[in-house]
């Protein structure tokens, strides 16, 4: 996909340019305001990542631009300023979705493969993997033929995982899609689900499907 | 400017009260003056007809003595009138038909006819600069006569324009007076005023020790001193708890930002596996995860601390954030061996929004779990609604090891950790925020939050929240069954 990113801080710029590529996703990154705007205007992306503090035009100002010129291509926010109040602002200001900083790559994509999808494809009725197969419709959830029975929980984690499989999810991502908001305590609530759904996924597969990747979250073996 | 500087004086207390002060002055002076000079004139006026009513008698005797010589009656008339105190005073006697009989004393008078009026209860009146009294003389051996009785009535004048002359006198010297007597009155009634003034222009937010002056006695300006030293000690106290906050945040900043550096020191010292390098970085990744959840936290204490958490107009079902929760939490507890008991969860509409008051509950919830026995117990969830008091009440509740007395006044501060050894996982990242964050949640919507423990049972955590007051029929439904106790 062809990745807008305006973000005048360098460090963090580069960081997503990078996290992008190796997403294989193509990234044009723009460091001011002003020629941010230019880029949208001329040429075609999927998606646009907009921080707000920039230099020459702010992202509010710039995303009212964007929306005036009647380009509606998919924008995340990604800001420092994280209350609930400024996140309601981004969203009623035409945003699709808003980052608070510091955020973690991992749902950056997460979240630009989701805007996207939002923006073009229908939701899928089932959920395929080389050994899971997932339906969302009667909720049955099979690996390498057999069928295993989850709870609802754990079955929002798998679906989850299954729809970025390959992808890291974060425990913040599955916190929020499982209880509206993230848990950021000491205890890992997730933790538990997770062992639990590996034992169960055992029962159908040798291999492990779900890894755990150190201070990052999980991911489901794609292939 | 100059002409600035008269505009501030103008707008001066001081100017004000002496400006009123005059105005006040002068009417009472102009009420008062006119009020004695009215009853002084009505005085003079009844001594005069005194006078008057006081001659009919011996002129009377003259005309009953000399009758009918009308020319001694004249004689003796003119006599009274030259020893008479008033000015041209004159006395007459007329017939029933009005025809003059005699005359006596000043003789110039000629009064119009109409003021000879026939009347059976005599009156003074005034013909100006004359007074004169009518009196009907009815005696048996005498023709039915008039008498007219009068005099100048200038010497009155004379007097009540001399009482004018001295009280204008006396009044424009109270009217100079007043103004001066008014400044230094004001100036005395906002000298301490000034102080305060200048106390005040003095403070500074670095050096806030100095206090107003109490002078004792105890009037309004006292009382201002009094309020605004009260205020003083608030704002002082405010100012140090929040020093005492940034400084305890960069202290528990500091360690996780430690950890990060010595993790990424240890990765650049030399030449790793990739494998040494990912188990290294997943330890920054780490850090950096109880970084931001720190910050997070932080700010939601800012927000409170600025008065912007209980702002919204939202509402939340508490109940369903209660369910949730114990969603959330329950196979952790279960892995615990924690019981988690949790009664009927009633419809409670409360303000305040979602994200926060999971905070509260969660955070409760977390803590309940934590500090459960090793051996399991049982945690209990009560939320109950008080439609009469408008309020639910929310009860969690284990059966830990309690807290220590002298911990439990302490338990809500920031950055408080209790008995570390009391924790079933005492991990090094706890901070010490989250009863804090409850608390300020809680008193941000209105509510309160309580505990009450004992050593070796448990400890029990309340939380009342005023009922929000619509409730609407929309949130009726009951939770989502998807979300029901793993």
């Amino acid at each position: 996909m062809e990745i807008l990113v305006i973000e005048d801080d360098p460090v963090i710029g580069k960081a997503v340019q990078m996290g992008l590529n190796e997403a294989s996703h193509a990234c044009t990154w723009v460091r001011e305001g002003p020629a941010g705007l230019d880029q949208a205007l001329t040429q075609k992306y999927e998606a646009i990542v907009l921080d707000l503090l920039l230099p020459g035009e702010h992202g509010f100002s710039l995303l009212g631009k964007l929306r005036g010129r009647g380009i509606k291509t998919p924008v995340i926010v990604l800001t420092a300023l994280g209350s609930v109040s400024d996140k309601v602002a981004g969203l009623t200001k035409g945003a699709d979705d808003y980052l608070v900083k510091p955020f973690e790559m991992a749902e950056l994509l997460a979240r630009i493969d989701a805007v996207c999808r939002r923006a073009t494809l229908k939701p899928a009725a089932s959920l395929q993997t080389a050994e899971l197969s997932l339906d969302l419709a009667t909720r049955r959830v099979s690996c390498g033929g057999t069928e295993i029975d989850l709870t609802p929980t754990e079955f929002s984690i798998l679906e989850m995982l299954m729809r970025h499989a390959g992808q890291v999810v974060t425990r913040k991502m599955l916190c929020e899609n499982l209880w509206e908001s993230d848990w950021e305590g000491t205890t890992n609530v997730i933790e538990v689900h997770i062992n639990r759904l590996r034992t169960k996924l055992q029962k159908g597969s040798k291999e492990p499907l779900i890894q755990t990747i150190r201070g990052r979250g999980y991911a489901l073996r794609a292939l | 400017m100059l002409s600035e500087r008269f505009k501030n004086l103008l707008a001066t207390i001081r100017f004000r009260l002496v400006l009123w002060m005059i105005v006040v002055v002068f009417v009472l002076v102009a009420v008062a003056m006119f009020g004695v000079r009215q009853l002084y004139r009505a005085r003079l006026l009844s001594d005069f007809d005194r006078g008057l009513r006081g001659d009919i008698e011996p002129v009377a005797k003259e005309i009953r003595d000399g009758f009918p010589d009308w020319g001694r009656i004249e004689q003796n008339l003119t006599k009274i009138a030259l020893a008479h105190p008033v000015q041209a005073w004159f006395a007459e006697v007329y017939d029933d038909a009005g025809k003059k009989l005699a005359a006596g004393g000043f003789r110039d008078f000629q009064p119009p006819l109409r003021a000879f009026a026939r009347s059976e209860s005599p009156q003074p009146h005034d013909l100006l600069p004359y007074r004169l009294i009518v009196a009907r003389l009815e005696e048996p051996n005498l023709p039915p006569l008039y008498l007219r009785i009068g005099g100048n009535r200038q010497s009155l004048e004379d007097d009540l324009r001399l009482l004018d002359r001295t009280m204008m006198a006396r009044s424009l010297a109270i009217l100079l007076l007043a103004p001066l007597g008014g400044y230094i009155l004001a100036l005395r009634a906002t000298r301490p005023i000034a102080k305060i003034i200048a106390t005040a222009a003095r403070l500074e937010p670095s050096r806030l020790q100095e206090r107003l002056p109490i002078r004792g006695t105890g009037d309004e300006l006292d009382q201002l001193s009094q309020t605004i030293n009260g205020m003083l000690d608030r704002i002082a106290d405010y100012i140090d708890s929040n020093r005492e906050f940034v400084a305890n945040a960069a202290h528990e900043l500091r360690s996780p930002l430690t950890a990060i550096r010595s993790s990424v020191e240890v990765a650049l010292n030399r030449q790793r596996s990739p494998e040494e390098y990912g188990t290294l970085l997943g330890e920054v990744m780490e850090e950096c995860q109880y970084l931001s959840n720190l910050v997070n936290r932080l700010l939601i204490l800012a927000e409170g601390d600025a008065g912007r958490l209980g702002a919204r107009r939202q509402t939340a079902r508490l109940d369903k954030i209660v369910h949730e929760s114990l969603d959330m939490f329950g196979a952790v507890a279960e892995l615990h061996e924690v019981r988690l008991q949790a009664g009927a969860l009633p419809e409670a509409l409360v303000p305040g929004d979602e994200f926060h008051l999971r905070q509260v509950v969660r955070n409760l919830l977390d803590n309940a779990i934590k500090f459960s026995p090793p051996q399991g117990g049982t945690v209990t969830v009560l939320l109950r609604t008080d439609p009469a008091r408008r309020r639910a009440v929310l009860t969690i509740q284990d059966q830990g090891a309690g807290i220590a007395p002298a911990d439990l006044p302490h338990i809500f501060e920031r950055f408080f950790r209790g008995d570390k050894a009391r924790q079933r996982h005492p991990g090094r990242h706890s901070s010490g925020l989250g009863l804090s964050i409850c608390q300020t949640i809680v008193q941000a919507l209105e509510g309160a939050i309580t505990v009450g423990s004992r050593v070796g049972q448990g400890s029990t955590f309340t939380v009342v929240l005023p009922l929000a007051v619509e409730q609407p029929l929309a949130s009726a439904a009951p939770p989502d069954p998807a979300a029901s106790v793993a």
